[in-house]
């Protein structure tokens, strides 16, 4: 089943003057379940494709389609609902709440989402067992490696059980071993979780993680 | 170091909202404290100036008392010191009664000097004159306003009622309202031949006063001296005596210098949070500085010189508003009748009161600023450069107990002042109630979030969740409600202090039962009898008071003490008699006993029993204390005795006033006495006039503060302003994260909302605790200035301050809660 969908997708960034041309015409499709790692260098539009697939960003032209709703045609609510349920993310610098607690962060997508925490408590446990986290539960981010951080992060992407998680250069900031404990984290929860995940990375290791990858340069996807 | 400290001008220049807030608060700060130390310099030159418009250059007077054998005397005495004096002037006083053409009568007050002489001590501005030299014979000069009010014109003739004669003065000429001219619109000044008028009251050849100027000032006091010996039986003194003006005025800038320390201790924390930022924002800088070879101290300097050039360039500009300040200030203080006689407040300050203000503007800006320099200047360049500065909280518990100490030594510390260190206490205890209310500010949010988490999430859903989690940890958000506390406060004390001291000046007048007051020459015990006889007097009563008695051995004095009719006092006087007052007013008159007010009582150090000496006429006397009363009449500065006692005691021939009931309306009785005591010179007023002159000049003080709590307000707005665009800087990440995990704008705009509005409870629930704490500070304040007056708290001027903490953080979160909905999620969460 076909979960991603972009069609003619275009984004220019405007830079003074100039109208830079950082997506061109770009066609995809994610089946349900893929592990797909998006490739290219540094500039290629990589992570631009990503947020414009999150609706973080609009394109310029061209549409997206989640779970077939077309993403322009949502207002800002119903794409925070979206983003809420059907996605979650995962950033190269984790983005959590340095004062907040690994399970108050964890647990974030759930308070906006308007549910109940007392009813999210086993699920919580469950996730933070999965990311192996669970005895540090209570620790601010401060308190934890890069690593375990990521984790929080991946922990926080899969609260609200979301069919897609998207994934921006998850170990990027990550020594070698960390990375590949990371690497191996996702991949075993797009098996078992069944989720389709869709990372950025410019390391082929990382990309190899994946059971697809697609190549993006000046803007444009490759092979 | 150019590279730096053009890198630092860069900074301040982008920064236009910041840079503005740390010079306006720096610029307030020392603008108020120049005005406040200025004030009583200028106060007192005020008081100065309306007493001069009368004497003009006179040093020295001479003129007669109680003991005098006469009210007039002859200056040849005086002539004797001719070469120490620039000039010796006689004057004679009089008065006239002038009926014009509409039958209405006008009281005039005559001098009578040698013109030459005026012209000398007290110039005279002539409009126009007829005649005028030489000055003799019945001759009159009148003031423009007076002439214009008489419909009279120079050449005109005056017909004028002088001890129940007519005579007929020719206007020889027109004055401008200056000096002795200076009139306030009820009074009619004119100036005639100093010889006629002696005549006209059978004083030929002598003079009611004796105005001199030395030569030498200073040898004023000995010629004082010399003089008080030539003219035995006559009071000779300083003509006006500044240097006693002046120390009484010192005392008038403690409540403004009240202020000034409130707006002060808000300055400080502005300041101090926004260099925070600067340095945070600077670290990279800094480490990239030093990573390349300048030393810790450069950069130290760079960041001090930058807090320098605030406070010079804020210390600058508060002079300069300073002066406007003092000026508006001193406007206000102007009565109507001062107004009526054109005169102008006189602005006084000298260059160190403005290089205090200019100090303090420079030292404000550096010692606010410093802990932050000093803390960055700590982190070693490894850290700065790699980003490894350790930011992991530790529970700093003893902030928690430092503000519980803090706090309860404000409480303790003014009850247990010694009175002379009252006033640098309580100022101090001031500064430390607003450190204690920031130290204990995140606990006290804290204890908010933990209590009413269960009704947020019950009435805000899950945002009220998040907003109760941001509350409890977000610095800005914390620092918005210290600073939100320490506005209200300051409102609230100054609002307080006008609330009771308008409601104590009520009460004042409902002390006092009865409904005109009166004064006329000569009023004995037949005239009472006489007034009790006019249409629509229900009650007559006869007060004796004396003012400014002495204590025997001692420099202390009382304002006021009233003597007591056993009979009647109580249906005239609520004095706040503390027991049986009945019985206390008459046991007043079986010997020489006093009750004397609480402010005495506490300012003597006496008790019930003990005997004062007073210093009276006759002698000094012991009167023994037999009972206390509360009341701030004459600044609570007052005792009672039996009027029997006073009045022998004092050699007291008249009543000072007459106090009057009436059956009819007031006003139709104070004519009825007015026509009663014909010609003569009589001042009366209602109980209704004499409230509006005094709600007058309160309310003159009263808005004077209220400019000042204004402007700590106005400063402590631009301060949450300020803290919440910083809030929003450092947040920018997490609120995009969040609206990257699915918040939607109007999530963001509610919680945003939630934050503002549960800091703006705290805020001002906590500033209303602190403004009480204050509050009860100042009673002590005010004690130690002789000014007891008891402090009324407000209810409604609680729930008014804590709904403008509320409405002052949901307006200053407008602007950030538009900007978090708008904000570009890619650029905020893609780079550390």
């Amino acid at each position: 089943m076909q979960i991603i969908e972009a069609k003619n997708l275009n984004k220019t960034f405007k830079m003074g003057d100039l109208d830079i041309e950082v997506l061109k015409d770009i066609n995809l499709s994610i089946e349900s379940g893929e592990f797909v790692s998006i490739m290219g260098p540094s500039g290629s539009g990589k992570s631009t494709l990503l947020y414009l697939i999150g609706g973080l960003d609009k394109p310029t032209s061209g549409s997206v389609k989640i779970k077939g709703n077309e993403l322009s045609e949502m207002k800002d609510k119903e794409q925070s609902i979206m983003r809420r349920r059907d996605i979650g993310f995962v950033f190269q610098f984790y983005n959590l709440i340095p004062n907040l607690s690994v399970e108050e962060n964890v647990i974030l997508p759930v308070l906006l989402d308007g549910k109940k925490l007392k009813d999210y408590r086993s699920r919580l446990d469950d996730i933070l067992e999965v990311v192996g986290l669970a005895d540090r539960r209570t620790h601010t981010p401060r308190e934890l490696s890069g690593g375990q951080q990521q984790r929080v992060a991946i922990a926080r992407a899969l609260v609200n059980e979301p069919d897609i998680i998207l994934a921006d250069e998850p170990i990027g900031n990550l020594d070698t071993k960390t990375g590949t404990e990371i690497m191996q984290l996702l991949q075993r929860i797009n098996r078992e979780k069944k989720k389709t995940i869709v990372q950025v990375t410019h390391s082929k290791e990382a990309a190899d993680y994946g059971n697809r990858i697609i190549n993006v340069r000046d803007g444009k996807v490759w092979g | 170091m150019s590279v730096i400290l053009k890198f630092t001008i860069r900074n301040i220049k982008e920064k236009k909202f910041r840079t503005f807030l740390i010079l306006f608060s720096i610029m307030i700060s020392s603008a108020l404290f120049f005005a406040s130390g200025a004030m009583s310099g200028s106060v007192a030159q005020m008081m100065v100036d309306r007493m001069r418009s009368s004497v003009g250059a006179s040093e020295i007077v001479i003129h007669a008392n109680e003991k005098s054998p006469s009210g007039y005397m002859t200056t040849s005495a005086a002539e004797a010191f001719g070469e120490d004096m620039d000039f010796i002037v006689g004057n004679v006083f009089g008065q006239g009664i002038y009926k014009a053409d509409s039958k209405e009568i006008f009281k005039i007050d005559l001098n009578g000097y040698v013109f030459s002489e005026l012209q000398m001590m007290n110039p005279v501005a002539l409009e126009a004159e007829y005649k005028l030299h030489p000055f003799s014979g019945k001759k009159i000069i009148l003031s423009s306003a007076t002439a214009e009010k008489l419909k009279l014109a120079p050449g005109d003739s005056m017909d004028l009622k002088i001890n129940d004669v007519r005579h007929r003065f020719v206007i020889s000429g027109i004055a401008q309202p200056k000096g002795v001219f200076l009139e306030d619109g009820r009074t009619n000044n004119a100036v005639v031949p100093r010889e006629t008028l002696a005549a006209l009251f059978n004083a030929k050849g002598r003079v009611s006063a004796i105005h001199m100027k030395p030569k030498d000032m200073s040898r004023k006091q000995e010629l004082i001296d010399s003089l008080s010996k030539a003219y035995g039986r006559y009071t000779v003194s300083e003509t006006i005596p500044e240097e006693d003006i002046r120390r009484g005025a010192d005392a008038f800038n403690v409540p403004f210098m009240m202020m000034v320390v409130m707006v002060l201790v808000i300055s400080v924390f502005i300041i101090y949070t926004s260099f925070r930022v600067i340095t945070t924002e600077m670290l990279p800088v800094i480490g990239t500085f030093r990573s390349i070879g300048a030393t810790k101290r450069m950069t130290d300097l760079v960041l001090l010189t930058e807090s320098i050039a605030y406070g010079v360039a804020g210390g600058a500009l508060g002079c300069i508003l300073g002066i406007g300040v003092l000026k508006i200030m001193m406007n206000m203080m102007l009565i109507e009748s001062d107004r009526a006689a054109g005169f102008t407040a006189a602005v006084q300050y000298d260059w160190t009161q403005m290089l205090a203000a200019f100090i303090l503007a420079v030292a404000l800006s550096v010692v606010s600023s410093i802990i932050p320099i000093i803390r960055v200047s700590r982190i070693s360049v490894k850290d700065i450069v790699l980003n490894k500065i350790e930011s992991i909280k530790k529970k700093k518990r003893f902030r928690l107990w430092l503000g519980l100490i803090l706090l309860a030594s404000v409480i303790i510390a003014p009850r247990t002042a010694p009175r002379n260190a009252a006033i640098p206490v309580d100022m101090l205890c001031l500064v430390l109630a607003s450190i204690s209310v920031t130290l204990l500010i995140p606990y006290i949010t804290g204890w908010f979030i933990k209590l009413f988490e269960g009704i947020y999430t019950y009435v805000f859903g899950n945002e009220g969740i998040l907003a109760a989690k941001n509350l409890r940890e977000n610095k800005s958000v914390l620092n918005n409600i210290s600073l939100l506390s320490m506005g209200i406060s300051a409102l609230l004390i100054i609002n307080t202090i006008s609330f009771s001291v308008s409601k104590e000046v009520g009460n004042a007048y409902r002390a006092l039962d009865y409904d005109i007051e009166f004064w006329a020459p000569g009023l004995d015990r037949q005239k009472l009898m006489l007034t009790e006889k006019i249409d629509g007097v229900a009650d007559a009563y006869g007060n004796y008071q004396a003012y400014n008695t002495e204590l025997a051995g001692s420099k202390d004095s009382i304002s006021c003490i009233i003597g007591a009719e056993p009979n009647k006092f109580d249906e005239y006087f609520d004095m706040g008699i503390v027991g049986d007052k009945e019985s206390l007013i008459k046991e007043l008159g079986r010997d020489r006993n006093i009750i004397i007010s609480n402010g005495l009582k506490e300012k003597f150090g006496v008790d019930m029993g003990d005997s004062i000496k007073l210093r009276t006429k006759r002698g000094d006397r012991p009167y023994k204390i037999i009972g206390f009363c509360e009341t701030i009449m004459y600044n609570g500065q007052i005792a009672i005795v039996s009027d029997k006692y006073l009045k022998s005691d004092m050699q007291m021939k008249y009543y000072n006033d007459m106090l009057v009931k009436t059956s009819k309306p007031p006003e139709v009785v104070s004519e009825n006495i007015k026509k009663y005591f014909g010609n003569q010179d009589i001042y009366i007023r209602t109980m209704e006039e004499m409230e509006k002159s005094n709600n007058e000049s309160n309310k003159a003080l009263f808005s004077i503060f209220r400019i000042f709590s204004i402007m700590a307000m106005v400063i402590g707005v631009f301060g949450i302003l300020n803290n919440f665009a910083i809030s929003f800087m450092e947040r920018k990440r997490s609120l995009a994260m969040f609206r990257s995990m699915g918040m939607s704008k109007g999530q963001i705009i509610k919680m945003i909302f939630i934050e503002a509005l549960s800091g703006g409870i705290v805020g001002g629930a906590v500033g209303v605790f602190s403004g009480v704490v204050n509050i009860s500070i100042v009673p002590y304040v005010l004690r130690a200035i002789d000014l007891p007056i008891p402090i009324h708290y407000s209810a409604v001027l609680m729930a008014f301050s804590l709904a403008g903490g509320v409405a002052v953080t949901l307006i200053a979160s407008v602007s950030p809660a538009l900007k978090s909905s708008r904000l570009n999620i890619i650029e905020a969460v893609k780079y550390e």
